[in-house]
């Protein structure tokens, strides 16, 4: 395979299997430099058990994975350059948020000044609180900004929005945008769709271990053949052939949507939406499920 | 410009690494002492433990001697006095578990003193006379004494003061051991070490010296209290510093070891273990109460407490002669080593890779 100087992850068919549960089957994608790979699927798919065996968490039964256009394993000199946040971050709870930055910050080569971090993800009021007092969205900010202390060339976040209130994600959104800005690569999981489509210059989506479908959230949306999607009351599925039904909403996507439209006028439905379809569109395709 | 040879040179004392060492003790330090458990458990228990055994020991006034006694004539002697019923070699004196061996023969009395506790002069005078009116002597017999130059024996307080510094020690290190490779690696705090390029033996390093710090701060909290609330001056010689700062390593390093093999064995009842095994300690090592109390098949068990070492050890800082000074540097030595290599080998295990579903 040739190599390109621009990418700084190569995951081939990656497998791990616990017992008879195929966590991850088959796993293959790159990472180019600057660019954000999203991981978007349900709980369960094997995003997370795809990322621990990046962080050299978990070795796997089978696949390889390229760091750097260099390095075939996890090495000292990989970690120096990957930042990494964990689905689930604990913290030592005594020490202060500055305590904590100091402390991981000083475990490597390079770091940021940290000044530059406190102000980017919004920690100065919480600097001198002991991580036992700061609130779910605070410890997640700092869960997140540790993942920068070292100025990594790619950073690994696994769901770094879950918990967030919408105007703490958007900062966050903003935050990574920015590092993104910056040359940096970063490979993001997440369940949000919108996290996905408006972050992602690449989504793979996966479920049940394996990669269903690949591309930039655009490139998804449109080589789903996904017109105009209705979404009306489940009780009138049975009016269209190809409804995919997910609790009392019925779903279609259609290239006719006034003619649908009219059909549901027609019964006397007036409470539908009509809209572009999303990437929770495609999954619902691919996957006939919606993804949470 | 020189090279460094050994790779270790480069981990524990270059420059960066040096600083995210110190980072790494203060951390653990900060955490020991705002932890309000570990705070309690090292620091306050043992001033509890001190002014609960220091108010009911430090009440006894002057020591009395222990006396063992021969006489080649039947005389009536005090209470104190202990009859040997052979005469005692001057070897034998020496080994002799007294302060002071008294040996009365042929109008001769050679006392032996083995401790600067004085001589309960009333009951020696009272023996003396008693001696020679057995012999029919109206004069008084020969004494002689010899004062023998092999440590001293320890009063009750001073005994009790270091079982409570010995206790701190084997609190900080059991609490460390459980805490940190129990607790931190359920709560995923190795999983964030681990992908750091965070080298297993500066973690170690961090980890250890930590404890000893802690250590050497609550010891050196009860000796102060100790002389302000008791009058009872525990501070070391500036000769003998590097014997009690071995003597706290060593402490604190077997403890941790102890805690980290329960951690190891036992995972999530480690912490509750290890309390069990706090109170065994207290009551079996004897650094408190006297294993004389305990049934002989018991006392057994108090060569296995890693406290009723440490206990001897610093008594032996304080000129009891417990153990002679290459026992005192074996002990020291083994309890280090054997910290160290679990301390080592456990923080490697920790952070590798975790390969459960």
């Amino acid at each position: 395979m040739r190599k390109n100087l621009r990418t700084v992850l190569r995951v081939e068919n990656l497998r791990k299997y616990y017992g008879s549960i195929k966590a991850v089957d088959g796993v293959s994608f790159i990472v180019e430099k600057g660019q954000l790979v999203s991981i978007l699927g349900p709980n369960g798919a094997g995003k997370t058990t795809t990322i621990e065996i990046i962080e050299g968490l978990r070795t796997p039964d089978h696949g390889t994975i390229e760091y750097f256009g260099t390095f075939n394993t996890i090495t000292n000199e990989v970690k120096e350059r990957l930042g990494v946040c964990f689905q689930e971050n604990f913290f030592f709870e005594e020490l202060t948020v500055l305590e904590t930055l100091k402390l991981y910050s000083s475990l490597y080569n390079r770091s940021l000044p940290l000044n530059e971090i406190i102000t980017m993800f919004d920690l100065e009021e919480s600097l001198k609180k002991r991580v036992r007092h700061l609130s779910g969205g605070q410890k997640q900010r700092l869960a997140v900004a540790l993942a920068f202390v070292n100025d990594p060339e790619l950073v690994l976040l696994d769901e770094p929005t879950v918990g967030l209130d919408p105007h703490a994600r958007h900062h966050l959104w903003d935050v990574i945008k920015h590092f993104k800005s910056l040359g940096k690569s970063i490979i993001l999981t997440t369940h949000y769709m919108d996290e996905a489509h408006q972050l992602s210059d690449m989504v793979y989506i996966m479920d049940s271990g394996k990669i269903i479908a690949w591309g930039s959230p655009q490139e998804l949306i449109t080589s789903s053949g996904l017109n105009a999607v209705i979404e009306f009351p489940a009780t009138h599925a049975h009016l269209f052939e190809e409804t995919v039904v997910t609790g009392d909403v019925a779903i279609i996507s259609t290239p006719d949507a006034p003619g649908a439209i009219k059909r549901l006028l027609d019964v006397g439905v007036e409470n539908f939406i009509v809209r572009h379809p999303t990437l929770e569109d495609v999954f619902l395709k691919l996957t006939g499920r919606r993804i949470d | 410009m020189g090279t460094l040879e050994s790779p270790y040179e480069c981990v524990i004392f270059g420059g960066e690494t040096l600083k995210s060492t110190l980072r790494l003790v203060l951390s653990f330090l900060l955490i020991n002492f705002r932890d309000r458990f570990v705070f309690f458990m090292n620091i306050i228990l043992p001033v509890i433990f001190l002014i609960l055994f220091g108010s009911i020991f430090g009440k006894g006034g002057a020591q009395k001697p222990t006396t063992a006694l021969y006489s080649d004539v039947n005389v009536k002697v005090g209470a104190n006095f202990v009859r040997l019923a052979n005469v005692p070699s001057k070897d034998e004196v020496k080994n002799l578990k007294y302060d002071v061996v008294i040996v009365a023969i042929n109008n001769r009395i050679d006392v032996y003193v083995k401790s600067p506790i004085d001589l309960a002069q009333g009951e020696f005078e009272f023996f003396r006379l008693a001696y020679a009116s057995a012999k029919s002597e109206k004069k008084v017999v020969e004494v002689r004494e010899h004062k023998l130059n092999i440590g001293h024996s320890i009063s009750e307080l001073k005994y009790t003061i270091l079982g409570v510094i010995t206790i701190s020690f084997l609190s900080i290190g059991l609490n460390a051991g459980v805490r940190i490779y129990s607790d931190y690696v359920r709560y995923g705090l190795f999983k964030r070490f681990s992908v750091t390029p965070i080298d297993p033996l500066r973690l170690a390093l961090g980890v250890g010296s930590a404890q000893v710090i802690t250590g050497l701060l609550s010891s050196a909290l009860n000796v102060l209290l100790s002389l302000i609330l008791f009058g009872e001056n525990l501070f070391v010689p500036l000769n003998t510093l590097w014997a009690y700062l071995l003597v706290v390593i060593a402490a604190i390093m077997i403890n941790l070891a102890l805690g980290i093999l329960l951690s190891l064995l036992f995972k999530k009842a480690a912490p509750s273990l290890s309390q069990l095994v706090f109170t065994i300690f207290i009551f079996f090592s004897g650094v408190y109460f006297p294993v004389s109390i305990l049934p002989s098949y018991l006392r057994v068990v108090t060569y296995l407490t890693p406290p009723r070492y440490v206990h001897l050890l610093l008594q032996k800082i304080y000129g009891i002669e417990t153990v002679n000074w290459s026992h005192f540097l074996l002990i020291c030595i083994a309890f280090i080593s054997f910290g160290a290599m679990m301390t080592g080998l456990a923080t490697r295990k920790f952070l590798q890779m975790s390969d459960t579903a």
